[in-house]
C-alpha cells in the first residue's frame, strides 16, 4: 500500500504498489473490450442499472453534462475535495510510460489544459440497489461494490435476464475520462446500522497504467479513499458531496423518495471519444438522448425505465429532456406497442399492419457437468417472436431504420439492429423486432432461450453469435442451431413482407433449373470403379468388410480408396474409419488423412481388400446402423 | 456392377410401401386435392405439392402394408409380431428440425393406418414422411443371430415421400428462385444502386435468388418466350441464358464453397444440406472428372479449398466446369443458328 499524505479533501489518494515480480501493466485491457463511444457508455451504464433495479421495479436514469469554468470557485472547491493536484501528478507520470495508453493520457491532459472549462458527465440511477456490499470480495463471493470499484472481469450478476455478464462494461465510464478517473456516490438500500439515515458511500477510482513517481513504482490504479483506512470508501453526509454534484438531493421529475436509492457516477474531465477536440456540449446531449432512445425503447415503453438528459453550465440548467422513443424510433415504438397490446395480425395486407410470427430457436441439450444454465435434457425449440410493421417501399427509402430488425431479449435493451433485405420491389418495406427469451410474451421455453442468448453475447452485448464458451455448456450443434435461427428469421421476413395481391414475376425455367442435379456421373473422364463380391458382417462391435474393386481398362495409374460410412436416419452418412485394411495384390499402398489407399498400374483391372471398421463414428456405435461401402478411383494425371 | 453397397447389421425389410390416401384442411374441414408426382425408385419416391394450397393445419391419412412374409423376414421363429413390433411414420423437416413419429393402428391382418396433423408454422421448405417398423421390446432369448434384438431397432422401412410445403420448394418450379424486378425501384439497396445491371445473384437469403432486371423490356420479353420463332431470337436467347447461367452458377459455386464447414459432431468437412450441396453436387463431376465417386470428388474439392495453390487450380477447373455445364455443344449450336450456321 502506498497512501499519500492527508489533504484537505474528502480523503486521500492511495495507489496500488507495483507488483514484486516487476511486471508492468500498461493499461486496463477492459477498456479495449468494448467500443469507445457515447452509445457504448449509455448501453453499458443503463444495462448495469436495469440489472440492479430494486425488486424489478422501474429505474430512472439521468445523464447530466456538467461544465464549470476553471477559474470559478466551484472548480477550486471541486479540485480541493478530489485533491486533483495529487491526481494530476500520477496522471502525468503514467502518460510518460509510452504505449497506447500513455498516448491517450497525453492527449487527455493536453485537452484539459487547453480548455477553459472543466467538463464532467454525471450518470445517475434511481430505484436501484446502489453499490451494496463490503469493500472487497470475500472468497468466491463478490458484490456490486467490489465488482465495480475493485475487480476486473467481475460482473457480480447472476440473474438470468441480466443485461451484462462479463464485467467489462464499467470500463466504458473510465474511457470517457481524460484523467481515466471516475468519482461515485451511492445511496444503498441496505446500509451499515451505525450510520445515519442519509449517509452516502463515496469513493473515486483512477484507472491509470504502471508508472513511477518520486522513485516509487505504482501498479496503476488508485483510489481517493477514506483518510483513516486506505483504499476504503467513505460514508459521508450528502452535504459534503454537493460541490461534487454527487449529493443526489435533486431527484429527477417523477422519482419520489421511495426510489431515491441508487448510484451517481461522475466522469472527471469528460470527453467524447468519437469527437475530435473539445466536446460540443449540444452534440453530446443529442447523442446521449438518441443513444438511449435507440437502445432502450423496449424498456422505456414497458415503463421499466425512464431516461432524462440535462446540460448544466456553471450551475445553470440549459437543457433538460426526457427521452421519448416516439421522437427517435417511432416505427419500432408503434410496432412494439401493437405487440404488447396483442393487436398484431398473422398476415399483413396493408401498410401499417403489424404482423407477428414465431421463429423457433433450437437449443441443444446441456452438458451434464455444467452449472451455468438451467439443464436441458433433450433438444428443444424455444419460441421467439418476430414482429414486423409494414411500411410503403417508396416512403421507406429515406428512413435509415427501414428494413432493420431489432434483436431484443429479456433486459429490453436492443442487442443489435440487423439489416435484412426485404423481398421484391413489389413487396413491403418494414421495421422488425425479434423478441427472444423473456422479452417474448408467453413464449415457450423463454427462460432457456434467455440463458442461451446471454451466453452468445460478446463483451459489448451487441450480437448473438457462436463462441467457444458455449461448447462447455451445450452439446455440439449449437452453431448450426444459431445459423438456422437467423435463416428462419430471414425466410419469415421474406414471406411476411410479400404482398398477397402480387404474384412474383417468375424468370425463365432454364435458369430456375440451375439448382437441380440431373444425375451423377463423371462426364468425359471414363474413370470408373465398382465393387464385386462385397461382403460386410458384424463382428463384435465392428464390421468385417471385404470386396474386390473392379476398374475399367485405364491408361494411367489409379489411386483406389474404399470408404465406409454409417447411414443415419436423417442427413449425410457419417464417415466411419477403418481400424485395419489389407490389400491382396502386390500394390503400392498407404494411409493418409482420407484413409487407406492403394495405387494400381494400368495393366491391373481388379484388386481385393479386406478390413475391419472402427467401432464408432461421431459417437454412433458402428453396428447400430446400416453400413455403406463405396470406392473411389482417381486417375493419377495432374491437371486432368 | 454396383459402385456402392449397403449392409444391414440385422435382417431389415426395405420395401415397405406407404400410401398417402387423404389430405384434409383441418380449419375448413375441406378435402385438399394435392397433386402428386412420382419421383422414381430412389430413397424418395413421391412428392406432394402442398405449397399450392392455402392452409394452416393439414391432416394426412396414410396406410401401410406389412405382409406375413415380411414379418417372417425380420422376426425369429416363434416371436409374436404384434407384441414385438410397431409400425410408424416418421415426419422430418430439416429446415425447422421438426421430428415426429406417429404410430399406426392395425386395420386388417396385413394393413395398418393412421392420421396425423401438421401445422404450417412448424414446417419450412420440404417435410419428409417415411414408413418404418421398430422393435418395441428387447429380445431376451439368445440365439437367432442376424435378427434385431434391441428396443427401437428398425426392422423394416421403405421409400420416403416429400411434402412440398412452400411454393418455392415445388418440384414443378425448378430449384432456383428466379424473378424479374425493376432494379431502379428495388427494395434491395445494392440493386437500387445498380439500376443498369441485367442480373444480380443474391445469396443473402437462406435460399439464393437470381434477380433479372425488368427495366430491360426487350430482354424480359425475349427470355420469357420459351418458344421464339425467329432464328435470331432463338440464338440471342440461348446466348443470354448461357451467359447468365454461367455467371450465376459461378457465383453460387463460390458462395457454396464459402459455406463449407468443419462439422463439430463428425469432425469432417461438410457442405450444408441445402442449395449449397446441390450446387456442389452439380459441378464436382465437371470439376474432378479424374475421380470415379462423389465422395472422392468432394474430398478433392475440400483439399483444393484448403490451400492457396489448390484454390488457384480450382479456379481453372471451374472455368472448364461452367463451360461443360452451360455451354455444351448443343447450346453452341443453338447460338450459332442466328449466325446462319
Amino acid at each position: 500500500m502506498s497512501p499519500q499524505p492527508p489533504s484537505a479533501g474528502l480523503g486521500r489518494w492511495a495507489w496500488r504498489e507495483a507488483p514484486a515480480d516487476g511486471g508492468r501493466d500498461f493499461g486496463n485491457a477492459n477498456a479495449y473490450a468494448t467500443p469507445a463511444d457515447l452509445e457504448t457508455l449509455v448501453r453499458e451504464t443503463t444495462q448495469n442499472s436495469l440489472d440492479a433495479s430494486v425488486a424489478g421495479g422501474r429505474v430512472t436514469m439521468r445523464f447530466s453534462l456538467i461544465e464549470i469554468e476553471k477559474t470559478s470557485a466551484a472548480y477550486e472547491t471541486l479540485s480541493a475535495l478530489l485533491d486533483l493536484p495529487s491526481l494530476h501528478q500520477h496522471v502525468v507520470a503514467s502518460s510518460k510510460m509510452g504505449q497506447k495508453f500513455g498516448a491517450r493520457l497525453k492527449a487527455g491532459i493536453s485537452a484539459l489544459e487547453k480548455s477553459e472549462t472543466f467538463m464532467m458527465l454525471r450518470i445517475e440511477d434511481f430505484g436501484t440497489t446502489g453499490l451494496i456490499g463490503g469493500e472487497h470480495a470475500v472468497d468466491d463471493e463478490t458484490n456490486p461494490f467490489a465488482a465495480f470499484v475493485r475487480n476486473n472481469l467481475d460482473s457480480s450478476k447472476s440473474t438470468t435476464g441480466a443485461g451484462g455478464s462479463f464485467g467489462l462494461g464499467k470500463a466504458a465510464s473510465w474511457t470517457c475520462s481524460n484523467l481515466f478517473t471516475v468519482a461515485l456516490s451511492t445511496n444503498v438500500a441496505e446500509r451499515p446500522r451505525h450510520l445515519g439515515e442519509d449517509a452516502m458511500r463515496f469513493i473515486a477510482k483512477s484507472e491509470l497504467a504502471w508508472h513511477e513517481l518520486d522513485g516509487q513504482a505504482y501498479a496503476g490504479p488508485g483510489w481517493l479513499s477514506d483518510a483513516e483506512e486506505s483504499f476504503s470508501s467513505s460514508w459521508l453526509p450528502p452535504s459534503s458531496l454537493e460541490a461534487l454534484f454527487l449529493d443526489r438531493s435533486n431527484l429527477p421529475e417523477g422519482v419520489d423518495e421511495t426510489d431515491h436509492t441508487g448510484t451517481s457516477l461522475l466522469i472527471l474531465g469528460f470527453h467524447d471519444p468519437a469527437q475530435d477536440g473539445p466536446p460540443d456540449g449540444t452534440r453530446v446531449v443529442d447523442d446521449l438522448v438518441r443513444a438511449a432512445a435507440a437502445n432502450f425503447w423496449p424498456a422505456i415503453l414497458d415503463e421499466a425505465l425512464t431516461v432524462r438528459v440535462d446540460h448544466l453550465v456553471d450551475g445553470r440548467c440549459v437543457r433538460d429532456e426526457e427521452v421519448r422513443p416516439d421522437d427517435y424510433v417511432p416505427e419500432f415504438a408503434k410496432a412494439y406497442r401493437t405487440y404488447r397490446e396483442g393487436d398484431t395480425v398473422t398476415v399483413g395486407e396493408r401498410v401499417n399492419d403489424v404482423v407477428k410470427c414465431s421463429i423457433p430457436l433450437g437449443l441443444m441439450p446441456t452438458r451434464k457437468d455444467q452449472a451455468s444454465v438451467t439443464p436441458i435434457a433433450k433438444k428443444l425449440d424455444a419460441e421467439t417472436h418476430l414482429v414486423v410493421r409494414l411500411t410503403d417501399s417508396k416512403q421507406g427509402n429515406g428512413d435509415p431504420d427501414t428494413n432493420l430488425v431489432a434483436l431484443v431479449r429479456g433486459r429490453k435493451m436492443v442487442v443489435k439492429y440487423v439489416q435484412q433485405r426485404a423481398g421484391l420491389s413489389s413487396g413491403f418495406s418494414y421495421h422488425g423486432i425479434l423478441l427472444a427469451g423473456t422479452a417474448a410474451v408467453g413464449a415457450a421455453h423463454a427462460l432457456e432461450a434467455e440463458e442461451f442468448l446471454r451466453l452468445t453475447e460478446p463483451p459489448a452485448h451487441d450480437a448473438w453469435e457462436y463462441s467457444q464458451d458455449l461448447k462447455g455448456v451445450y452439446v455440439d450443434g449449437t452453431r448450426a442451431r444459431l445459423q438456422e435461427f437467423f435463416r428462419s428469421m430471414s425466410d419469415a421476413l421474406r414471406d411476411v413482407t410479400q404482398r398477397r395481391d402480387d404474384g412474383d414475376d417468375v424468370g425463365p425455367l432454364e435458369l430456375r433449373r440451375l439448382l437441380t442435379v440431373s444425375g451423377e456421373g463423371s462426364p468425359g473422364s471414363g474413370v470408373s470403379a465398382s465393387l464385386r463380391k462385397a461382403k460386410a458382417v458384424v463382428d463384435g462391435d465392428a464390421w468385417k468388410v471385404g470386396a474386390t474393386v473392379q476398374v475399367r481398362r485405364h491408361e494411367s495409374r489409379l489411386k483406389i480408396r474404399p470408404r465406409l460410412a454409417l447411414k443415419v436416419e436423417q442427413g449425410h452418412a457419417v464417415p466411419l474409419k477403418w481400424s485395419s485394411l489389407e490389400w491382396f495384390e502386390d500394390v503400392t499402398h498407404g494411409v493418409d488423412e482420407h484413409g487407406p489407399w492403394c495405387i494400381v498400374e494400368p495393366i491391373v483391372t481388379q484388386v481385393r481388400f479386406e478390413g475391419v471398421s472402427a467401432s464408432t463414428a461421431a459417437g454412433i456405435p458402428a453396428t447400430a446402423s446400416r453400413l455403406s461401402l463405396d470406392v473411389d478411383a482417381e486417375s493419377m494425371i495432374d491437371d486432368a | 456392377m454396383p459402385k456402392a453397397q449397403t449392409f444391414a447389421p440385422w435382417h431389415i425389410v426395405d420395401d415397405l410401401h406407404l400410401n398417402v390416401t387423404k389430405f384434409r384442411n383441418v380449419d375448413t374441414n375441406d378435402p385438399m386435392p394435392v397433386v402428386m408426382t412420382e419421383l422414381g425408385d430412389g430413397s424418395v419416391h413421391r412428392a406432394y405439392d402442398l405449397g399450392r394450397h392455402s392452409w394452416n393445419r393439414v391432416e394426412i391419412h396414410v396406410t401401410l402394408e406389412f405382409s406375413h412374409d415380411q414379418r417372417r423376414d425380420v422376426l425369429p421363429p416363434g416371436e409374436d409380431a404384434n407384441a414385438a413390433l410397431k409400425p410408424l411414420v416418421s415426419i422430418r423437416c430439416s429446415r425447422t428440425k421438426l421430428r415426429l413419429a406417429r404410430t399406426l393402428e392395425q386395420a386388417s391382418e396385413q394393413k395398418w393406418e393412421g392420421s396425423f396433423v401438421l401445422e404450417r408454422d412448424a414446417l419450412l421448405g420440404v417435410a419428409r414422411i417415411k414408413p418404418m417398423i421398430v422393435r418395441t421390446k428387447r429380445r431376451t432369448r439368445s440365439g437367432h443371430r442376424g435378427f434385431a434384438r434391441e428396443l427401437g431397432a428398425i426392422v423394416a422401412e421403405g421409400p420416403a415421400s416429400d411434402l412440398r410445403i412452400d411454393e418455392s420448394a415445388s418440384p414443378f418450379e425448378g430449384g432456383l428462385y428466379v424473378a424479374w424486378e425493376d432494379f431502379a425501384t428495388s427494395n434491395d439497396p445494392f440493386r437500387r444502386a445498380h439500376p443498369d445491371l441485367l442480373y444480380d445473384v443474391d445469396v443473402d437469403w437462406s435460399e439464393p435468388r437470381l434477380m433479372l432486371n425488368k427495366a430491360f423490356d426487350d430482354v424480359h420479353v425475349l427470355l420469357q418466350d420459351e418458344r421464339p420463332t425467329s432464328s435470331v431470337a432463338k440464338s440471342t436467347r440461348a446466348a443470354i441464358l448461357a451467359h447468365v447461367g454461367s455467371a450465376a452458377l459461378g457465383h453460387l459455386f463460390h458462395a457454396a464453397a464459402t459455406d463449407v464447414f468443419d462439422d463439430e459432431e463428425s469432425g469432417e468437412r461438410t457442405v450444408p444440406d441445402g442449395w449449397q450441396e446441390v450446387v456442389l453436387r452439380r459441378l464436382v463431376p465437371h470439376l474432378y472428372p479424374e475421380h470415379s465417386s462423389q465422395h472422392g470428388r468432394m474430398n478433392a474439392l475440400f483439399d483444393d479449398l484448403s490451400t492457396p495453390d489448390g484454390r488457384r487450380s480450382l479456379e481453372r477447373r471451374l472455368a472448364s466446369a461452367l463451360q461443360s455445364d452451360q455451354l455444351d455443344a448443343k447450346v453452341i449450336r443453338a447460338i450459332m443458328v442466328g449466325a446462319g450456321s
